[in-house]
């Protein structure tokens, strides 16, 4: 039995920011250029009465505005966001108990559905969708709502403030948007639109490798990573030794899978291309030339960023019906993964 | 065929204040006392709500998951072995959405064993007085079971609205200078315990009711709110006082890991005999609750 992303939904703050404004703001500016770098030109920033909450509820009614399923018939919601924030303004707090999905699905008019919330860093979403994927497998649920409402750009600013020399460890947080995503799934109907399969690990020798934390220098949030060593190419190609290994077991291999596009986390235009140039070297074949990107645009916008850009590359017609796309989480942990999907019908 | 629980452990040395360490040491007693090779675990579920400097990046099960040594690097191990941690938060009460994931990842044969951690600790690991949870670890270890009379047999979870979500956990955006590793505001509505204790309730029994259970042979394992609350819990369910341990006048509010510790407390008393009922039942903020049914 396969399941199918059903439905998907994304919320975008209005206010868009640009990169050069970021660098700017900077009270120690790098002697590199960080937007030639990262290839980030611009982003976007909650607005102040947004938090996770608002944005991800937005994005989950978009999710929903094109479903088959109406709030009352969801089994579950999976909130997988790293920022839990609610309140909005200056009352704006990062909640640990209770769980966001909670409060959301009663806004949503889902109190029917089982809730709890996930935290895996950049791959939130990825484990929401993991998790719900082995449950409609399992028959254990129908259906399911996965939703990240990222209000992350407080560490760019924390980022801004504190940053001193080339190798401090928030360089990372200058490269984060704003967004929310939500993904219904569902049992899939047919082969047209499915996820063919979906594998995710975390690799924990590298788990203190990217922190999130508040600032013990300054008021904020901030991220500290030890970026050589996160985009290692050692770190990168435990993707595709993963992938090849799931092809030993179940058969298959990347060349005859024929994937139109590939997708993988957002962290700037070159560790992007880096990706598919050091995974192209492990399955000593060409992966996809359509890489799908849009961190020009959005930036990092954390555990949304996959389905940020799939959002805005299904409705700008780059991903084609029946093709198959193959999707590469990527997160502190490490974590890593793949996941093929194919889509026909998936309406944005 | 349901999971089943093979094993589990618990951490309450005193002395050690922070919740990895905790779990780290109930996972390993766990593990040990199972007789399985760690490598064969594939899903790490961290409960735990509240963690040592408020850290949000990475998820606390791959701290936990590091210091286990399980799988942590797949192409140096060359195993072919591979596992996947994250932080199922859901206040109290995760260890039983998480019972019920692992039941799946089971079910549909994704995964061999599931190590299921909680505890907490206030992100200053020390107890301010507002601090209701007490620090401490458990682990429980499930597998695939093989007699569908045996392991968990269902679950049921229903939550409510209410003022002030019952319980909030929270720390201030703003306003909170450099101390925001340190800081913690929790606040209780005074309603809170009432209202979720009758919500438990209700969703026990109407489990009970909907699944025929004999109310005279069913032991429950609850979330420990306060003195007396799993006592008076049960009575509203409309079980015996008897049928549930009081693990609050040992433990305190042992929040996340309070199934663990309490199926740990069971089976140290040679209470999980084969064929023994229990529910595991869940109070929580939110407020929420829920109901595990485990047959020993």
């Amino acid at each position: 039995m396969k399941s199918r992303f059903e439905s998907i939904g994304v919320y975008l703050p209005k206010q868009i920011n640009t990169m050069k404004s970021r660098i700017a703001a900077m009270q120690n500016p790098p002697p590199f250029d960080l937007e030639a770098i990262t290839g980030i030109k611009e982003f976007r920033t909650a607005e102040t009465h947004d938090d996770s909450f608002t944005m991800g509820l937005a994005a989950a009614k978009d999710a929903l505005s094109r479903s088959q399923y109406k709030p009352e018939d969801l089994d579950v919601i999976i909130v997988g966001s790293i920022t839990r924030t609610t309140g909005g303004g200056h009352v704006r707090q990062g909640n640990f108990e209770p769980p966001l999905s909670h409060s959301l699905k009663y806004e949503l008019g889902a109190p029917q559905a089982l809730h709890f919330d996930v935290s895996n860093a950049c791959a939130g979403m990825f484990t929401g969708v993991h998790l719900l994927e082995r449950m409609i497998k399992a028959g254990t649920v129908r259906n399911g709502l996965v939703i990240s409402g990222e209000f992350i750009t407080p560490i760019a600013e924390t980022a801004t403030r504190e940053i001193v020399g080339a190798a401090d460890p928030q360089f990372g947080s200058m490269t984060v948007g704003d967004a929310a995503a939500a993904v219904i799934m569902d049992r899939a109907v047919s082969d047209e639109d499915c996820i063919n399969y979906f594998e995710i690990m975390s690799c924990a020798e590298y788990a203190q490798l990217c922190i999130g934390m508040p600032s013990d220098k300054t008021e904020g949030i901030s991220l500290y990573t030890i970026n050589a060593e996160m985009h290692k190419k050692d770190r990168v190609q435990l993707w595709p030794r993963f992938q090849m290994e799931y092809y030993r077991k179940n058969g298959g291999d990347i060349v005859s899978e024929k994937f139109d596009h590939i997708l993988h986390h957002q962290v700037g235009t070159r560790a992007i291309n880096n990706f598919s140039k050091y995974g192209s070297e492990i399955f000593e074949a060409p992966l996809p030339s359509s890489n799908l990107s849009g961190v020009e645009r959005f930036a990092n916008t954390a555990s949304t960023a996959h389905f940020v850009v799939l959002y805005h590359a299904l409705k700008e017609g780059t991903i084609k019906k029946g093709e198959k796309v193959l999707i590469v989480p990527a997160a502190s942990g490490v974590i890593t993964g793949f996941l093929s999907a194919t889509f026909t019908h998936l309406k944005v | 065929m349901g999971a089943i629980i093979l094993a589990s452990g618990i951490s309450t040395d005193k002395s050690i204040t922070n919740s990895v360490e905790h779990a780290v040491i109930a996972a390993k007693q766990c593990i040990a006392s199972a007789k399985i090779q760690a490598e064969d675990i594939a899903l790490i579920i961290n409960n735990g709500v509240y963690r040592s400097k408020n850290i949000v990046e990475p998820a606390i099960a791959l701290l936990i998951q590091k210091e286990l040594g399980i799988n942590l690097d797949f192409v140096k191990a060359a195993n072919g072995k591979d596992a996947f941690g994250l932080d199922l938060m859901n206040g109290g009460m995760g260890a039983l959405n998480a019972m019920k994931v692992a039941d799946s990842f089971l079910q549909s044969d994704a995964v061999r064993y599931v190590l299921i951690v909680g505890g907490d600790c206030h992100p200053s690991e020390k107890s301010p007085s507002d601090y209701p949870y007490t620090t401490l670890g458990s682990a429980l270890l499930l597998g695939k079971g093989t007699d569908a009379m045996r392991g968990f047999q269902g679950f049921a979870f229903k939550s409510e609205q209410f003022s002030n979500q019952g319980r909030q956990g929270y720390i201030e955006c703003l306003n909170i200078g450099t101390n925001g590793r340190n800081r913690m505001t929790i606040k209780t509505d005074p309603g809170f315990l009432p209202a979720v204790m009758k919500l438990a309730a209700n969703t026990a029994r109407t489990y009970i009711e909907k699944n025929d259970l004999n109310l005279k042979t069913v032991n429950v394992i609850c979330s420990q709110l306060g003195k007396g609350f799993a006592q008076s819990l049960c009575k509203e369910i409309g079980v015996s006082e008897g049928a549930t341990l009081d693990l609050f006048e040992q433990f305190g509010d042992s929040h996340s890991a309070t199934f663990g510790v309490g199926y740990y407390q069971l089976q140290k008393q040679g209470l999980t005999k084969s064929g023994t009922q229990l529910l595991f039942v869940g109070a929580a903020s939110g407020i929420d609750s829920g109901v595990a049914h485990y047959v020993c």
